[in-house]
């Protein structure tokens, strides 16, 4: 049985759209003009929102050295581009936190999509990219194509994941299967319907295999390293049984050692602790 | 005795001093991370930090403050005489038979992956590891 993708996308967009301060303030930032105190405005008006990035500022995430205490001094110091990204992230999650689930514990595939953000943050770390919250995004959204299913279609999930178990395969590919597409396609579809940034939206789709991508392969490379490094430390579950395959490709284009690999996983023990806190919160 | 013979007693010292040498040092390295080394271990290659920036050199005998310099220029392993090498006592502390349950359970989730692949590799044991200091906690 083949099921439609873009009705699935287009009932999700029914229900669930991005709040109003993430467009705002992701079309101040691209006015060279913008002052802080605008964008200090535009935070304010979403108090809960505004709280929330403050906790977060202060977390062991950024861990600046003094307490950051007002909004406008988390707009200098965590810089335009990068809270753009942890304004995004918190209202994505604020959006699907309460979709009613049956076939998955809610709380652990959160508890993985923020483990592989983490983890995509530290590696972007390691390669000295500018944006690293960027690389959170992405992480945080990989499998969001996953949760959008499991509310829509939860019957065919529920068959997806039965065979998985007993066959020992791999979700994205009984999904394809099954199905006529993957959750890193659909959950792609939902982000490109929502204007996030080609780069994000492309990491989301290439995720299982970065080197069939025809752009550029660093941040679904990323993300997907740090989905299978989520994966075999078992911090939280998207309901996916086995540790995804090593696109070879991907680890190379990385240009990481091996030997990076105890200390990325000893902060990512830490950060992903504080990350679960504050952005599930 | 002819400068000839002189020059061959030269080379031929040279050359048992350097075999000396590698069965001190060459033959026996282990390549250890930064945070496991100890006071008084011999690094056997030079360090560099990330950079490539020289920082200490072969042969020497590590004190407190080449381990700090280490820290803080960000190393992550250096190579020293494996006769030094301390026991992982993460992994000795546990029983045969619960390291092989351990290592069972992780392998069983890796079977979509090549375990040959030096990443693929390094996660495994970095994963039983991992899951051994939670047990021991």
């Amino acid at each position: 049985m083949s099921l439609d993708a873009n009705r699935i996308v287009s009932n999700v967009l029914k229900v669930a759209a991005l709040p109003a301060v993430v467009m705002k303030f992701s079309e101040a930032i691209k006015n060279p003009l913008t002052s802080n105190q605008q964008l200090e405005k535009i935070i304010s008006e979403d108090s809960a929102l505004a709280s929330k990035i403050l906790m977060i500022a202060n977390s062991a995430l950024f861990n600046f050295p003094s307490k950051i205490d007002t909004i406008a001094s988390a707009i200098s110091i965590i810089g335009h581009k990068q809270l753009n990204e942890v304004i995004l992230s918190c209202s994505i999650v604020s959006i699907f936190k309460d979709l009613p689930q049956d076939v998955i514990d809610m709380d652990m595939f959160w508890r993985h999509s923020i483990a592989v953000a983490t983890a995509s943050r530290i590696l972007a770390a390691q390669r000295r990219e500018q944006n690293i919250e960027k690389f959170f995004t992405a992480g945080l959204l990989h499998d969001i194509g996953k949760l959008i299913m499991f509310a829509e279609i939860p019957k065919n999930m529920k068959e997806v994941m039965e065979r998985c178990a007993n066959s020992k395969e791999l979700m994205h590919k009984v999904e394809t299967e099954l199905l006529g597409f993957d959750h890193a396609k659909l959950g792609a579809m939902l982000l490109k319907k929502w204007k996030l940034p080609e780069e994000i939206v492309a990491a989301i789709y290439y995720h299982h295999i970065p080197s069939i991508s025809k752009g550029d392969v660093v941040y679904s490379s990323v993300v997907h390293i740090a989905d299978i490094i989520s994966h075999s430390l078992q911090l939280g579950s998207s309901g996916e049984l086995f540790i995804p395959t090593l696109n070879e490709k991907a680890w190379d284009a990385l240009g990481l050692d091996v030997d990076i690999l105890d200390s990325v996983m000893e902060q990512l023990n830490i950060q992903y602790q504080e990350a679960v806190k504050y952005i599930r919160g | 005795m002819t400068k000839f013979s002189k020059g061959i007693t030269v080379l031929v010292d040279i050359f048992r001093s350097s075999v000396e040498f590698f069965k001190q040092y060459g033959s026996n390295m282990a390549k250890i991370k930064v945070k496991q080394l100890e006071i008084g271990m011999t690094i056997t290659a030079d360090v560099c930090d990330p950079n490539g920036r020289f920082l200490l050199g072969k042969g020497c005998v590590l004190e407190e403050k080449h381990l700090k310099a280490l820290h803080a220029w960000g190393v992550i392993n250096v190579e020293i005489n494996g006769d030094e090498m301390p026991d992982d006592s993460l992994i000795t502390d546990l029983s045969p038979e619960v390291y092989n349950a351990l290592e069972e359970q992780v392998s069983s989730r890796f079977i979509h992956n090549d375990m040959s692949h030096p990443f693929i590799k390094e996660l495994s044991n970095e994963s039983i590891r991992f899951f051994a200091e939670r047990l021991k906690e």
